[in-house]
Parts: C-alpha cells; sequence; structure tokens
C-alpha cells in the first residue's frame, strides 16, 4: 500500500512538473518512457524468471486453479468491453486494451502509449494511456478495499479475482489475512498469469 | 511486439541465471523504474493541455471501468465457483 501512495505522489508529481510547462512540449517524451518501458519489462521478466520461487508456482498450475484468472480475464473484458460501448468515443478495440490491464497500470499505460501513438498519434494515444493509469489505479485501490466485503458476500476466489494483477504483490498480505494461507498460492498464481497475459492482450488490442 | 519478445527474452535469462546470488535486488530497481516510468509519463500527461482540462470526464471514464473490470472478474469468478460445486455433486 505504501508503495502504491509513492507511486501515486509520484506520477502527481510528474504532472505537477509538466503543468508548470517548465519544460518545452516537443521533448521526445514517447521516445523516453518506451525506452523506461523496455527496461522495466525486462526487469519484470528477469524477476519472474529468476524467482525462488518459480517451482512451486508451476507445481499449483492445473485447470482448477487456472479458471480462476482465466475468468478474470474474461470477466473483465466482456464488461469493459460493455461499459466501454456505452460510453462511446473510443473504439471497441480500444476499449478492450484498456480492460486487458487487469490492474497494471504502469504497464499497461505506457505499452498503450508506446502501441498507440504510430496509429492514432501522440495526442490520442495519450488520452488513451492516461485512461489506462487511472483506471488501474482505481480498481487496485478500489478492488482491495473491497476484498472483506467480496470475500463475505462470495468468496475468497472473488475477491482475488476483483484484485487482478496486484493479486500478487499489494493485494497479497490483505487476501492472505482474509483467506487464509491456501489462498497465498492461488492469489499468487493469479498475479503471475495475470501478469503475462496484461502485455499479451494489451499489445493484441491495441491493433484493432 | 517488442515488449512482448523483450518479456520472453527477460523471463528465459531470469530462468538461466537462478542459481546466481548477483541478481537479488531485482525487485527494488524494479520498483525504482517504475518510478522514474510514471514520473516522466507524468510530465508528458501535466504538458497535455487537452488531457487537464478534461480530467474529470476522464476520471469519470476510468472509474466506471474500474468497476466494470471488478464487477466482471467477480461475476465469472462466482460463476466458475458455483459451477465447480456443482460438477463436486
Amino acid at each position: 500500500m505504501k508503495f502504491t501512495l509513492t507511486i501515486i505522489c509520484v506520477f502527481a508529481t510528474g504532472i505537477a512538473v509538466g503543468l508548470t510547462h517548465v519544460l518545452p512540449e516537443t521533448l521526445p517524451y514517447s521516445e523516453a518512457t518506451t525506452i523506461i518501458l523496455y527496461i522495466l519489462i525486462a526487469q519484470i521478466g528477469f524477476s519472474l524468471g529468476s524467482s525462488p520461487n518459480l517451482k512451486d508456482l508451476l507445481k499449483e498450475i492445473n485447470l482448477k486453479n487456472l479458471l480462476i484468472p482465466i475468468g478474470t480475464i474474461a470477466g473483465t473484458l466482456l464488461f469493459s468491453l460493455i461499459t466501454g460501448c456505452i460510453i462511446g468515443k473510443h473504439s471497441p478495440g480500444e476499449w478492450l486494451a484498456l480492460g486487458s490491464g487487469l490492474g497494471y497500470y504502469s504497464l499497461s499505460s505506457v505499452l498503450i502509449l508506446d502501441l498507440k501513438t504510430s496509429q492514432i498519434g501522440l495526442q490520442a494515444a495519450q488520452e488513451l494511456a492516461t485512461l489506462a493509469i487511472f483506471t488501474n489505479i482505481i480498481r487496485e485501490i478500489l478492488s482491495i478495499s473491497l476484498i472483506p466485503i467480496i470475500a463475505r458476500k462470495f468468496d475468497a476466489y472473488a475477491a482475488v479475482s476483483a484484485t487482478g494483477v496486484c493479486s500478487l504483490d499489494v493485494a497479497l498480505p490483505f487476501i492472505e489475512r482474509q483467506g487464509g494461507k491456501r489462498m497465498v498460492a492461488i492469489s499468487v498464481l493469479h498475479g503471475a498469469v495475470l501478469e503475462l497475459c496484461a502485455p499479451l492482450l494489451v499489445t493484441l488490442f491495441c491493433m484493432f | 511486439m517488442n515488449a512482448l519478445f523483450i518479456l520472453i527474452v527477460s523471463i528465459c535469462i531470469g530462468i538461466l541465471f537462478r542459481y546466481k546470488d548477483f541478481f537479488k535486488p531485482s525487485g527494488k530497481i524494479a520498483g525504482a523504474t517504475v518510478l522514474l516510468l510514471l514520473f516522466v509519463f507524468g510530465i508528458s500527461i501535466g504538458a497535455n493541455s487537452y488531457i487537464i482540462e478534461n480530467i474529470s470526464a476522464l476520471g469519470i471514464q476510468s472509474l466506471l471501468l474500474a468497476m466494470a473490470g471488478i464487477a466482471g472478474s467477480v461475476t465469472a469468478v462466482v460463476i466458475i465457483r458455483l459451477k465447480f460445486k456443482r460438477d463436486k455433486q
């Protein structure tokens, strides 16, 4: 939670700096964010591959446990698409790309910025990227706050699903507190699967 | 596409280097990178007058989309879990 707050503060500070227009508008923001993005992806991938818990994680892979992240993805995409088409303004593909973030705000937003700039121009791409980061930050905060309520009304699996990617890290202590130690492996697996699928799906839907 | 390629390659490199000790702080470095990324991204957003002017509209759309995502996930998993319970019986 502390890290999420730090991230929001840093992001807000960046916006504040941008607001002052002290830096020229013609700076290569898109290129800069793309490079940093690729560095981040490399670090995430490396972290995942070299994780000492990788073997334990792979042991948990079976159809029953994989159905939870599959459900998260399917449910998120469907409801995002419907909501997006009601709001209008963007193409179905773009709404799906936004939903595909699955809570992964840092990666999905900048990835959308990177992929969409050449397609629809920097301005429109920045708007989509902003939607992406806001949507996914709100999802993280909202879903974690709702963990007790969802777990009580439905079950712990639903609470895991609601949190999306952050079931892997940020939400994990809350899920463990709510659902017990047995939910930890499922939560981590859920988050890991989503962490891998998010860039895939975002890339896919950005083509439309 | 580049992003996916980098992801796959870095996972493979990570698996190869699993038993070496020198890359332990990779999580913290990734955290610093996220902060840098969002700072630069934030600057580009702040400098974008259209977004700042429409920030409340964008905020509302984001809230709706976030709620949709949560609702969709929960719905799907509840259905899946119900089906599992039914299959057991």
